[in-house]
């Protein structure tokens, strides 16, 4: 994490349309970002180019951003994650034309037909060490680009059990890196008290 | 419409927020909430932070030269060095018209289809057509009603989430009964919005009353319905040099001048 003040600045130069943040905040979030569009689209070549249409739009309209309504990786993530889902609902869009008319076909559903089998689909760090009824739920909707509802309509989950698991797995979550946040903390008193 | 906070932080709505599980209508209300609450700007903070930390613990490295070629494309169209960008565009232009028109053509060709079976039918299925027609007026009504409460809350939207909105509270806690106003204040864009929290019901016979004090002198800027302001936002006055806004109670219709003995709530912008 950034400190506060190089923070700051960052969101000042991001407002000002300063075009050389760009490269700064790809240092920062792109492979965090890419990583999360990738899991999103599964196609490496729509990965590249929904990075450079997100990016592009981050600084086209880096004047409309505003600290207050949340954080820059926030921001940037709502840009890729509408460009990644408005690419999927093409997709889908261009699919159920072609299969239009074949009442035997049934309409497979954009996750379907994306959630094929990619190494990078492997969820690794904190998530990974949640309980997986929580983690599917997480990973589904933020990586996956599914609503409730449609997790709901797939999986036979109620949708009440699926907003209590959102709301408990990203409380989970967050007391994970709580709890290694703290860890660090111990470590680095504990190498004080050794040098000193 | 007016959640009790501690009923929202308890919901699911903040953490469906930040996964991006929301409805618009849900957004919009959470980023309100966010502007009036600190426990929710909070809450947001630290599901953001989470969610940011996820995400880097799941970083996919970004492929060789996609930077590089990023950088090229921005610092070109910063430089106004767009002339490629803009034949791509009125490329992929040209082609996104060419489905409506073939889409309009298949219109015109149901439609011709639909007429001629309707002529053949037309004894049978005029009392069917008529019902049909009903339905689709009211339906186009209630839809157009549905959009222009859609623009009316996107454009309150716009106001509140802009950089310049500042938001007024004024409150009133020394009384037995809870007194609480919040105005959204807007300098740049000469506007103001306001919505209850709080405040007691009047009387048929009164009305409360919204005054700016501009150079010492309370000007109006208009009288509205505490049940109105309690469901929704609504559109005020302003006025500039405004030093503070003050919330009197008068007689229905408003006043002129400010019955000061009534004042009920007060508070310097």
């Amino acid at each position: 994490m950034l400190s506060q003040n190089k923070y700051d600045h960052l969101c000042d130069r991001l407002i000002n349309r300063d075009p050389q943040v760009i490269a700064e905040l790809i240092d920062i979030y792109g492979d965090a970002i890419y990583g999360a569009i990738l899991r999103l689209v599964k196609l490496e070549s729509v990965a590249q180019e929904v990075f450079q249409d997100t990016f592009t739009k981050v600084w086209q309209k880096g004047d409309s951003y505003n600290p207050d309504a949340g954080r820059i990786y926030t921001w940037i993530m709502r840009i890729a994650r509408n460009n990644s889902l408005n690419y999927l609902h093409s997709k889908a869009a261009k699919k159920s034309q072609k299969i239009q008319g074949d009442e035997k076909l049934v309409y497979m559903s954009d996750h379907a037909r994306c959630a094929d089998s990619m190494e990078c689909c492997d969820m690794k760090g904190a998530i990974a060490q949640l309980d997986q009824k929580y983690a599917m739920i997480i990973e589904h909707i933020y990586y996956r680009g599914y609503t409730h509802q449609e997790l709901s309509d797939e999986y036979n989950i109620p949708i009440g059990t699926i907003k209590s698991r959102i709301k408990i797995g990203l409380r989970e979550l967050k007391k994970i890196y709580d709890f290694k946040l703290s860890q660090v903390v111990i470590v680095l008193f504990g190498m004080m008290f050794y040098t000193l | 419409m007016i959640d009790h906070i501690d009923d929202i932080l308890d919901s699911d709505l903040l953490e469906r927020y930040v996964l991006g599980d929301v409805s618009i209508e849900e957004r919009m209300k959470v980023d309100m909430l966010r502007v009036e609450h600190a426990q929710v700007r909070q809450r947001l903070r630290e599901f953001e932070i989470t969610m940011e930390r996820t995400a880097m613990d799941n970083a996919v490295q970004l492929p060789y030269g996609l930077k590089d070629k990023l950088m090229q494309s921005i610092h070109e169209k910063a430089s106004g060095q767009e002339s490629k960008v803009q034949a791509e565009n009125a490329t992929k232009k040209k082609s996104d018209n060419a489905t409506p028109v073939r889409s309009r053509k298949s219109w015109y060709y149901a439609a011709a289809a639909a007429i001629i079976g309707a002529g053949a039918m037309y004894g049978l299925q005029q009392s069917r057509l008529n019902t049909a027609q009903q339905t689709i007026n009211t339906q186009q009504a209630e839809l157009a009603a549905v959009k222009a409460d859609c623009d009316a809350m996107a454009l309150q939207y716009a106001m509140i989430a802009h950089r310049e909105t500042r938001p007024v509270v004024l409150a009133n806690s020394s009384t037995s009964q809870k007194e609480e106003v919040i105005i959204y204040w807007n300098e740049a864009t000469g506007q103001s919005l306001l919505r209850v929290l709080a405040l007691p019901k009047l009387a048929e016979t009164e009305t409360y009353q919204l005054w700016a004090d501009v150079d010492g002198e309370m000007l109006s800027l208009g009288i509205f319905d505490a049940s109105v302001a309690e469901a929704g936002y609504v559109s005020m006055g302003y006025l500039d040099n405004a030093e503070s806004l003050n919330i009197t109670i008068e007689p229905k219709g408003g006043s002129d001048n400010p019955n000061v003995e009534r004042l009920r709530l007060s508070q310097s912008i």
